[in-house]
């Protein structure tokens, strides 16, 4: 038996059961801990850390040490806008937004404590206050901390998880004007939706956010013309995707980090719509950026992906040595750790990379543990992506001195043709965009 | 508890009995004794070796360090084996900017701590007591896991050790699905696919433990224990025992309570294990036709 929590914590913990009750056991795990970019800023989340115990031990809602916040000020101005009705020198923004650097920083779990820690406070004011003005405020706060909750479940791929919290958060403010809470459980669902392959449902809950008579909020809109960029996308209609992505840029004016997110997918677009160089500028001009994984992730997916594309039309040792670069890169990132869904992406790139340097052995481990990870976390889309791809090892193995086969381009000028949008000149504009 | 209940905090847990302050300022040391009162006697050591003899005579200790600074690479190894030493028992890290890093604390808490108290602005009382009422749950939840030593299954002693660690306070399922890094469904969902228990009933035996743990303590009565505990009443504490264990609480309560109580845990364990598993046997199927 033993006898330290350190060890009450680890010995005994399953494959999804980590228990982390405080601050001070999340500092003794090694699992959870620091990605590539935390390690990097030690002294940042020690000061979370401390942050993180302090909030523990109180009875109401008090700003957090000063002199501690001070310290994150560099870190929390450079996160993207979160809120639009709750004030950012509110105690319960501070929090909120300490809480945001640790999700940031990669620490999920130290984020999640912030969040409980916010809602019990909150819950245990609820109790004290008599006005409804007042109750409704501190409903709008619980429902923020349970639409956080949810994100924080999405991005480590607990599907289940995040559309659980995201529905508590529209239960809480069912009754109250639309503001932060349920246009964010709105767009979490709707996140969710996609990542379980329910490009219809998702639609659906952007689609009601842009409704004029929601008014929802500018930094919402901009998710949702994200996320119907990204359906529509899916869906093979790319001029459409195209105009929500470029509509999403145009709104999200002054958050650089949302507008290099969109540049990424705006390259994928350009790249299904068969455009490479200006795919190319832009993947080149994210990777370039000091991103979160988060959005470094599906970038040099596609930037690997172009590769793999010019490999397939016209194999040069250039494009080789750039995929083996990404491949590298990609390597690195896995082994220092990623969550479920970006490691999936990145499995799933390397993958087709492998397939196309005809290195069969390699690529089929990445999709073996692909095929988990899908599976574990109900990636289903995934899951038919991977099954793709098994298909196409398979058929590599049964010829293996057959080339793989180029994948047929979409008929451009039918897209153009029905396009409304000038789509050369919006293409030139991708390829020249820059911070 | 008088001390803490004249600052208007209300603690109803106790703290620590002994206060192991390992090569601390006299200005903070000063601190402590003021904050702590009666509740609590702060005992002043120089070092990691005496630490360590204090805390092997005195069963209920917290360890109380400053935090190091980057360099002090050599208070950090103290503290370290200290911890290796002693790691059942409970450590309060205090940072102090003028001594302190951050990395400290990070490096520190890799180590084992159970809080970090900050004196930054100031040393709070109200911060300080309250950390060390963590330390005091946190103890007595290891010391009923050693005297008990309970054979559960692998999926409920994760589940069951953070709720012994939450049961001086009411514990709603969502606190232990949050503890657990999950949503109250997906736990409850987790302990149906691990043939487990509701975490509401797992919940329940843990302070249920915890009682039986006080109430073996000479003059405990079952009113000052359900205060403790935070029960609405006596009576729902006895009612409670009543539910767990079929009896009332005057025929259970004895010398080893907490230790009958995990065995009648074991034993309400195994019998739901047999009642799943004779649920997922398949049934027998109806001949409708004669042979």
């Amino acid at each position: 038996m033993e006898n330290s929590f350190g060890d009450i914590l680890q010995s005994h913990v399953r494959d999804n059961v980590t228990m982390v009750v405080r601050t001070s056991d999340w500092l003794m795990l090694e699992r959870g801990k620091p990605l590539e970019l935390a390690r990097q800023i030690e002294a940042r989340l020690s000061v979370i850390a401390i942050l993180s115990s302090t909030i523990e031990r109180q009875t109401e809602i008090a700003a957090p040490n000063e002199a501690d916040y001070a310290t994150l000020a560099a870190g929390i101005a450079e996160l993207p806008p979160q809120l639009a009705f709750i004030s950012e020198s509110s105690a319960l923004g501070q929090w909120l937004n300490i809480a945001t650097l640790a999700e940031h920083d990669g620490v999920s779990r130290l984020a999640q404590l912030v969040i409980d820690e916010l809602m019990r406070l909150l819950f245990l004011q609820r109790k004290e206050v008599s006005s409804t003005i007042e109750r409704n405020y501190i409903d709008e706060g619980i429902g923020i901390c349970w639409a956080r909750r949810g994100r924080l479940a999405r991005i480590i791929g607990e599907l289940d998880d995040a559309a659980s919290c995201y529905v508590m958060a529209r239960q809480v403010v069912r009754k109250l004007p639309r503001r932060d809470a349920r246009s964010m459980a709105d767009i979490g669902l709707s996140l969710v939706a996609i990542g379980r392959g329910n490009f219809p449902e998702a639609t659906k809950g952007a689609l009601r956010l842009l409704r004029p008579s929601t008014n929802a909020a500018n930094i919402f809109q901009v998710h949702a013309h994200q996320v119907l960029a990204l359906t529509k996308r899916r869906n093979g209609n790319l001029i459409e995707a195209m105009g929500h992505a470029w509509d999403a840029f145009d709104l999200a004016s002054g958050n650089d980090m949302r507008r290099l997110e969109l540049i990424g997918s705006m390259s994928e677009i350009s790249a299904e719509f068969g455009d490479l160089d200006a795919a190319a500028h832009g993947f080149d001009t994210v990777l370039s950026a000091n991103v979160p994984n988060r959005i470094q992730v599906p970038s040099l997916a596609g930037a690997l992906r172009l590769c793999v594309r010019r490999e397939e039309i016209a194999p040069s040792t250039a494009n080789r040595r750039a995929l083996g670069v990404y491949s590298q890169r990609f390597k690195v990132m896995i082994k220092d750790g990623l969550v479920a869904g970006d490691e999936l992406l990145a499995l799933l790139a390397l993958a087709e990379g492998d397939l196309v340097l005809r290195q069969l052995q390699s690529g089929k481990v990445s999709l073996e543990r692909a095929a988990a990870i899908a599976k574990q976390f109900g990636f289903y889309e995934k899951q038919y992506a991977v099954e793709t791809l098994q298909a196409r090892f398979s058929a590599a193995e049964n010829d293996p001195d057959a080339a793989p086969t180029a994948r047929p381009e979409k008929n451009v000028q039918s897209l153009l043709d029905k396009s409304e949008i000038n789509w050369p000149k919006a293409l030139r504009r991708l390829a020249e965009v820059a911070f | 508890m008088l001390a803490l209940q004249a600052i208007g905090l209300r603690l109803r847990q106790p703290v620590p009995a002994t206060l192991v302050a390992v090569a601390m300022s006299p200005l903070l040391i000063a601190q402590m004794r003021r904050m702590t009162g009666n509740a609590s006697e702060v005992r002043e050591v120089r070092d990691g070796n005496s630490a360590s003899e204090e805390l092997t005579r005195i069963a209920d200790a917290c360890l109380i360090v400053t935090v190091p600074g980057e360099r002090q690479t050599v208070e950090m190894n103290d503290i370290a084996r200290l911890r290796k030493l002693h790691p059942h028992v409970s450590a309060v890290a205090i940072y102090v900017p003028s001594e302190s890093s951050y990395k400290g604390a990070l490096q520190l808490g890799a180590a084992g701590i159970t809080e970090i108290v900050t004196t930054q602005p100031v040393f709070d009382e109200k911060d300080f007591l309250a950390a060390l009422s963590h330390c005091h749950a946190d103890g007595v939840a290891v010391r009923i896991w050693r005297l008990t030593n309970p054979e559960l299954p692998d999926a409920l002693v994760p589940l069951l050790k953070a709720a012994l660690r939450l049961a001086h306070e009411p514990v709603s399922t969502t606190r232990l699905a949050s503890a657990a890094g999950m949503h109250e469904r997906t736990l409850r969902k987790y302990c149906e696919h691990e043939k487990l228990p509701s975490p509401q009933w797992i919940i329940g035996w843990a302070r249920l433990l915890i009682a039986a743990f006080y109430l073996e303590e000479p003059g405990r009565t079952i009113g000052n224990v359900a205060d403790i505990l935070d029960y609405p009443s006596a009576s729902a504490l006895r009612n409670q025992i009543r539910r767990y264990t079929n009896a009332p609480p005057s025929a259970v309560r004895g010398q080893s309570m907490a230790t009958s109580f995990c065995r009648l845990l074991e034993m309400t364990i195994r019998e739901h294990e047999r009642t799943i598993n004779l649920d997922q046997q398949p049934r027998p199927r109806l001949s409708l036709i004669k042979p």
